[in-house]
């Protein structure tokens, strides 16, 4: 599908090669707007705000900062968050003027298993511009994967 | 049916004139001509192609302002006084300037565009700042996920640098990045050798400078890189210091190692350094090296999450915490911190809370 002329720009970024190599995109070739919406319509019709997602990305990376690359837990020890931290910064594709420490924060449950991986940039993506990433995208999240441990830490129905 | 022809026809031809319009409108109304850019008041003056960015205009005409995101507008380091010519602070701008910057014309270069003529204000320091067109002398495996990278300058080029400086390199297009990027590193080099320059760069998943390093810069091949800049600099007072850092944090610390066993400097010098695990250790032969040459040097290895067969038997837990423990009393000595942000929050919490005054704390925080 065509992308929104205004919207150019931003997919430029997105792209490979830009601001990183993969890009954000995947294989993903709806319309960024098309990509938002689909998105934030999963999390809305749960009850939820992009925002709260995102602030809750937020806290589990101040919280994974804090640790230094090692793993701490989180919520009574339902899970753990471990931030690898490289040097320099991102700045967002949507060009906003926020940019983001390289980290990439990994999430597990308490027997040690996966339940996400996501950086800086994801967490400010998703609250300021309800942006989940394409699909097929490295760094993709879905929104009802982050609705479920959401609900798993926070609580909400 | 010959309406309809026409009807096609007439339609095809308004779209083919609309068409060359366009070219012509793009050929020619966004040609912003040679621009004029006048520095220090006159002191200097360049003529440049209009429309590039300010920092990559500078570039083009030697000029090579600090900027450690190579031009992203992520880094904020770009920042120079544009006291005529260019439009309003732009939005891209506005997080990484204080309200007392953009009252004093103080602009993010790499974000700014030369439509018009401009005048700027650029401290006299970064007029010695030089590009270099060097050779791949050697990449060298540190670790797991950091490479050394030896860079020879050609015959007859020179690079005198100070202990912790930084340099840019260039990262040409390759794959799917269409435009060269340049990115900072810190440099490792024994500030007496002045013909090569030595970078440590961990890969950064999905990195661009880091990924071509990683997978595609081979040795022999051609590096353009510029510098030095930064202010990361050992003070030259007799307090006993501190250094931190973690992964390839380490690299200003062994220029400053070989800077302070080249003259001879007597101070107490501790070196906490932080890994998770042996595997991410790096250096520990220059460390050992430097600890035999310079009397007053510890070298202090703190693993974080080591594995049972590391059998490690040095420091463990976080750098902070170990160095919290080892050094009681902080208030007359001096840090100096090389790391992540995360790391480099984490020290200073630690520093300060051992009474070391927060103006004894030098870092490089990129």
């Amino acid at each position: 599908m065509k992308e929104n002329p205004a919207d150019q720009p931003i997919r430029e970024r997105l792209e490979p090669g830009h601001i990183s190599v993969e890009g954000f995109l995947g294989t993903d070739n709806r319309p960024i707007a098309d990509i938002v919406a689909a998105d934030t319509g999963v999390v809305e019709a749960e009850g939820f705000t992009v925002e709260q997602l995102g602030d809750f990305l937020e806290k589990l990376h101040v919280t994974g900062d804090g640790g230094w690359e090692s793993r701490v837990p989180m919520y009574d020890g339902k899970i753990s968050v471990r931030s690898d931290e490289t040097l320099g910064q991102i700045s967002c594709p949507f060009a906003c003027g926020t940019s983001c420490h390289k980290a990439i924060i990994t999430v597990k449950d308490a027997d040690g298993e996966d339940l996400l991986k996501f950086t800086p940039l994801d967490a400010h993506l998703i609250s300021a511009h309800g942006f989940f990433e394409g699909l097929g995208s490295a760094y993709r999240i879905d929104p009802n994967e982050l609705l479920a441990l959401y609900r798993l830490c926070e609580g909400g129905e | 049916m010959t309406t309809f022809f026409i009807a096609v026809g007439s339609l095809v031809a308004i779209c083919g004139v609309l068409a060359v319009l366009l070219v012509i409108a793009d050929r020619y109304l966004n040609d912003y001509g040679i621009c004029k850019l006048i520095i220090n008041k006159g002191a200097r003056e360049e003529e440049v192609e209009g429309g590039d960015t300010l920092l990559g205009s500078l570039n083009s005409a030697g000029l090579f302002i600090p900027s450690a995101c190579g031009g992203q507008g992520s880094c904020g380091l770009c920042k120079l006084k544009v006291t005529a010519g260019g439009p309003p602070v732009l939005p891209t701008e506005e997080p990484h300037l204080t309200a007392d910057e953009i009252k004093d014309n103080v602009r993010l270069c790499c974000q700014l565009k030369v439509h018009e003529d401009m005048e700027l204000e650029i401290p006299e320091e970064l007029f010695n700042i030089c590009e270099y067109k060097g050779k791949v002398e050697s990449i060298t495996d540190l670790n797991h996920d950091i490479k050394l990278l030896r860079i020879a300058l050609p015959a007859g080029d020179e690079v005198n640098i100070i202990p912790g400086q930084y340099m840019q390199i260039e990262t040409p297009k390759y794959k799917k990045t269409p435009e060269p990027v340049y990115r900072a590193y810190s440099i490792a080099t024994d500030p007496l050798d002045k013909t090569h320059v030595d970078l440590c760069i961990r890969l950064v998943p999905s990195g661009i400078c880091t990924t071509y390093v990683f997978e595609h810069m081979k040795e022999k091949q051609a590096v353009t890189l510029n510098g030095p800049y930064g202010d990361f600099f050992l003070s030259d007072t007799d307090k006993d210091m501190i250094f931190i850092a973690g992964g390839s944090g380490m690299a200003p610390f062994l220029s400053m190692l070989a800077h302070i066993k080249n003259e001879g400097i007597t101070r107490n010098v501790t070196y906490f350094f932080g890994a998770r695990a042996k595997r991410d250790l790096i250096c520990l032969e220059q460390m050992a090296a430097f600890e035999k040459v310079l009397p007053n040097f510890r070298f202090v290895p703190c693993l974080s999450e080591a594995f049972p067969e590391d059998n490690w038997e040095g420091e463990t837990g976080l750098v902070t915490d170990v160095m919290k423990r080892l050094c009681p009393d902080l208030t007359q000595m001096e840090a100096y911190l090389c790391g992540s942000p995360g790391m480099i929050d984490a020290s200073i919490a630690a520093l300060t809370a051992n009474g070391m005054p927060n103006d004894a704390i030098a870092y490089d925080k990129f």
